[in-house]
């Protein structure tokens, strides 16, 4: 109860202060007026009243001293004075300040926004709840070099109903369907065929209408759809009459019974429309036999680990290869991973990568800031000994200390936040491509959290060590008049020399590793993929089963598109493919060779499937090694063709053409198909896998409702995009075209992890670069300032300027040197451990090192030159005086 | 304890004790200290003004204005419940403490 009111007291007195003051003064003078006038009765003259009564009572400004004391937070307000005279001191200095200020608030800038990028991509992919529990179902089978997020639509339903470890399970499919409206243009969208446990699997509600009901979700179920948010706001307006309304997808009415939550997460944040009967998507033979086309995703039981329901499934999947012995994927198993680690498994070296360079960045700031605070410290040493000396306690210097530098360190986490928030923008603007869509970077609570213990970090680095040579400061030494090379800042000049070579290694091994990211992103941009991007512009085509139903109404729209396109102006090939690379189709199929044993279909091998029609190879500039390409004689009618590439073909048939050799292909590899060409190799696989076995067939003889439009032009592909559409409106009034894009963005947007990477680290090695230059800078700055006697002495002792210069520089070329050995000795061992981010450049590449150290040695050599040409230039006669 | 903790916390003490008495303005509370023990008891007259406030603070005594008997404004002090208890406490403190010196002293 005490100690609360005394509490009370205090605070109040803090808000109270200038009448309690009043009242103090009050009681005093009315203390001394009672004594004067006693002292006035006894005879005493009012001067002498006076005296006597002030003599009896004591120092009156002690006296109130004292009783404030009594009353306040001495400590608050001693803090609070400390602040205003920190405040002070640093505005005094402005030229220290910026630099000191900016320099720090550019290492705790780049640390958070990196950081914030890191949780928001790699750690938080999904903004579903518990996006912990979500798994998803792979399917997989290593003979024929086959794993993937994708099961079969029997698989599906043999785990649906007899596992349990899952709450909930639910597969789906992507597709594209055309909305064709009475107000706007027929429009392609990107859809999404699920089954009716979709969103509650992923433990979301609509936000309009409902779900999809399980006999909608049955084979001859009605035609049901849902629309997403965004996509309701965006072409509908919003109205909420829109549920219950039928809408015309594909040519046919359906109704629209619900809309999906407002900013749906990644990865389905771009998909506008959802329909049930997910197994519709494929023929029927295809889903009985068991191709594989469905993403599964499932929500884990609670108190069901991952490790768990991965034991229960590989039970599940033993006894699916039991029951269903001839499905095609029969002899598959099936991983369980977590749905983030999917997204973004491949992303995590990365981001390691990226992280611990800032973190360098952030040590290599910290670094030069305690540097330059030690190096005011020591100039104002002085001013230190003279306060000791008249009685100020080391506690109360040191907690100055920490003040100033936990004032500086908010203020340049303060700054630090304002550029994070510059730099997400900039990155969320150049990295638009890489970032999944939907996705905004923005500094939340965390980050801020983060950045406020980055801070104080920064704070305790940058303060501690001068607030302990505060502390130790010998009041004798340093009153002493010894300006000439005081050695008490020996230790200090030791202490600082070590964080330069400290800050030059981290620098190195940046600089060493944003080399090794570059060239492996120049060599990936260069490296050929078999095919030439440049030139081509590629749009998505899709023809709805009820205006092109038969392979030759599709067949024929397709040669269509091709002739029209290629009698424009500057256009040389057209084409249109499904399995091209990059282009969003990656089909597979399996095949048998005539004449050998046909493996049972769960072991049939399994070779990348191509639909082209007969100007691909040329649209893609994919060289012919033997035989020919497709023809319009190639259609439906004729026997089976098929072309493959040369890599496939040496292995099928070694030393020998395998121009008319015979493939089986089909589901039970009994349509037999001549190989009538042989290409060259296609990466379709990625730049750093060996290219795939790959079938080419005429998309005349088997046609698809949907293809990917190729176009190649002399000029900008980009100029296409207007001509495009017109011109397949010119075919079909009602038919649209989607996905615009040219070749050469779909593959950098390939490239685009590898781009970042190198781009941020090369950044985030650049300004390292600076800020070891700066620190170098200061370093030989400062003992240049220390040793201005001694050089004075030599000078005056006959040394020549450019002895003079020499000697400074080697001074700090030292300090370079060892930094440089140790930095080149770090990366070679850092670049090891990362080796697997490398593509095309060895972990020692010999130029990239050597180039590193020659850009560090100028940049060293023009750091140290300043100082060194202002010691030449010291007056000995000006210095000595000085003394 | 330092002699300078024990002038303290004696002064409070006898600061209470007065009080007891009734309220009373700090330059009072000297003047009674003063005639009390005959005039041997001189600190600085200044120095019972931060054991008021300490006092205070701890919640032993109140403070109030009013006019003083020469019709100024003064701050007079009184003795709370809880001063009152602390003044009890401090009284049996000393006694004991004294009873236990003398003995000392007698028998040592």
């Amino acid at each position: 109860m005490d100690s609360l009111r005394q509490f009370w007291l205090r605070l109040t007195g803090l808000f109270r202060r200038r009448r309690l003051e009043a009242e103090m003064a009050e009681e005093m003078r009315h203390h001394l007026e009672r004594r004067t006038q006693e002292k006035l009765d006894e005879g005493l003259t009012p001067e002498e009243a006076r005296c006597a009564a002030q003599r009896e009572f004591g120092g009156t400004a002690q006296v109130q001293e004292h009783c404030r004391d009594e009353r306040r937070f001495v400590w608050l307000e001693q803090v609070s004075q400390d602040a205003r005279h920190a405040v002070r001191s640093l505005r005094r200095a402005p030229g220290f300040t910026v630099v000191a200020l900016l320099t720090l608030a550019l290492g705790i800038g780049a640390n958070t926004a990196l950081f914030s990028t890191f949780n928001t991509l790699v750690l938080h992919p999904l903004s579903f709840p518990e996006p912990d529990r979500l798994a998803r179902l792979w399917s997989s089978n290593s003979a024929l070099g086959f794993n993937g997020p994708l099961m079969s639509w029997t698989r599906y339903e043999f785990i649906r109903d007899h596992q349990t470890s899952f709450s909930n399970i639910a597969a789906a499919t992507y597709t594209g369907f055309t909305v064709t409206r009475s107000d706007a243009e027929p429009e392609d969208v990107n859809t999404i065929a699920v089954t009716a446990s979709f969103l509650q699997t992923l433990g979301v509600v609509p936000a309009r209408g409902r779900s999809f009901t399980a006999e909608e979700d049955t084979a001859g179920g009605p035609k049901v759809a849902m629309l997403s948010y965004e996509y309701w706001q965006r072409a509908f307006g919003g109205r909420e009459s829109i549920v219950g309304e039928t809408l015309r997808l594909n040519d046919e009415p359906y109704m629209i019974v619900g809309i999906t939550p407002r900013a749906l997460s990644n990865p389905y944040g771009t998909v506008l429309l959802f329909v049930p009967r997910a197994f519709e998507q494929r023929a029927l033979a295809d889903v009985q036999r068991g191709m594989s086309f469905l993403e599964t995703t499932a929500r884990l039981k609670p108190g069901v680990t991952l490790a768990q329901a991965a034991s229960e499934i590989t039970v599940l999947a033993k006894d699916y290869r039991a029951a269903f012995p001839d499905k095609s994927d029969a002899q598959y198993d099936t991983p369980v991973k977590l749905f983030a680690d999917e997204l973004v498994g491949d992303l995590r070296p990365t981001f390691y990568l990226l992280l611990g360079a800032v973190g360098f960045v952030l040590l290599i700031a910290c670094a030069n800031v305690a540097a330059l605070f030690l190096g005011r410290l020591s100039a104002r040493h002085r001013e230190i000994a003279v306060r000791l000396s008249l009685g100020a306690a080391r506690r109360q210097l040191v907690r100055q200390f920490l003040v100033e530098s936990a004032l500086f360190s908010a203020a340049a986490g303060a700054l630090g936040v304002v550029l994070a928030s510059w730099a997400l923008a900039a990155i969320q603007q150049l990295a638009a491509s890489q970032l999944p869509a939907g996705v905004t970077l923005g500094l939340d609570r965390g980050m801020l959290a983060f950045t406020v213990g980055v801070s104080a970090l920064a704070a305790l680095l940058v303060g501690l060590v001068p607030a302990f040579q505060a502390s130790r400061a010998d009041v004798a030494d340093a009153l002493r008049d010894s300006a000439r090379g005081s050695s008490g800042s020996a230790r200090g000049t030791r202490f600082r020399s070590a964080l330069v070579v400290g800050e030059v290694m981290l620098s190195v091994v940046l600089l060493v590793l944003s080399g090794l990211l570059l060239t492996t992103f120049l060599r990936l941009q260069r490296a050929s993929a078999g095919f030439n991007p440049r030139g081509i512009a590629t749009a998505l085509v899709s023809l709805p089963p009820t205006r092109y139903k038969t392979g030759p109404q599709q067949a024929r729209f397709y040669a269509q598109l091709v002739e029209r396109l290629e009698a424009l102006p500057g256009v040389r090939d057209a084409a249109l493919a499904i399995g091209a690379p990059l282009t969003g189709f990656q089909p597979r199929r399996t095949y048998a060779v005539a004449g050998r044993p046909v493996p049972p279909a769960p072991e049939r091998p399994l070779a990348s499937l191509y639909l082209v029609t007969e100007h691909y190879f040329a649209t893609m500039q994919i060289p012919l090694r033997a035989g020919r390409g497709f023809e319009e004689r190639d259609d439906v009618r004729a026997p089976n063709k098929c072309i493959i590439n040369e890599s496939f073909a040496k292995r099928l048939f070694p030393g020998e053409s395998a121009l008319g050799k015979i493939l089986m292909r089909g589901p039970n590899a009994d349509e037999p198909c001549e190989i009538i060409g042989v290409t060259a190799d296609v990466k379709s696989a990625g730049l750093t896998a060996s290219p795939p076995d790959e079938m080419y067939f005429s998309l005349r003889q088997f046609p698809w409702q949907l293809a990917v439009l190729l176009v190649r032009t002399d000029g900008d592909p980009l100029a296409l995009q207007p001509v495009i559409g017109p011109t397949v409106a010119g075919i079909d009034r009602n038919q649209p075209v989607a996905s615009f894009a040219t070749y050469d963005s779909l593959v950098a947007q390939s490239l685009g992890t590898q781009r970042l990477a190198a781009w941020l680290t090369g950044v985030f090695a650049a300004v390292a670069l600076l800020l070891s230059a700066v620190g170098l800078y200061t370093v030989l700055a400062y003992a240049v300032t220390q040793r201005t006697g001694e050089i004075g002495i030599r000078m005056a002792l006959g040394a020549r300027p450019s002895q003079v210069i020499s000697l400074v520089l080697r001074s700090g070329l030292r300090l370079v040197g060892l930094g440089l050995g140790l930095g080149l000795a770090a990366a070679a061992a850092t670049s090891r451990l990362v080796q697997s981010l490398f593509f095309s450049v060895q972990p020692l590449d010999p130029l990239i090192y050597g180039s590193v150290t020659v850009l560090f040695a100028v940049v060293a050599v023009l750091a140290c030159l300043l100082p060194s040409l202002r010691a030449s230039r010291i007056d000995p006669i000006i210095t000595l005086r000085a003394e | 304890m330092s002699k300078i903790d024990l002038l303290q916390g004696t002064l409070d003490m006898l600061i209470l004790r007065v009080l007891a008495r009734g309220e009373m303005h700090g330059c009072g509370i000297v003047d009674r200290l003063s005639k009390l023990s005959r005039n041997t008891l001189k600190l600085g007259e200044g120095s019972v003004y931060p054991a008021l406030y300490r006092m205070e603070a701890k919640g032993w005594i109140k403070a109030a204005w009013a006019l003083s008997d020469n019709n100024r404004k003064a701050k007079y002090y009184a003795l709370t419940e809880a001063g009152r208890r602390q003044l009890q406490a401090e009284r049996q403190g000393w006694d004991q403490l004294t009873a236990l010196i003398a003995e000392v002293m007698q028998k040592a």
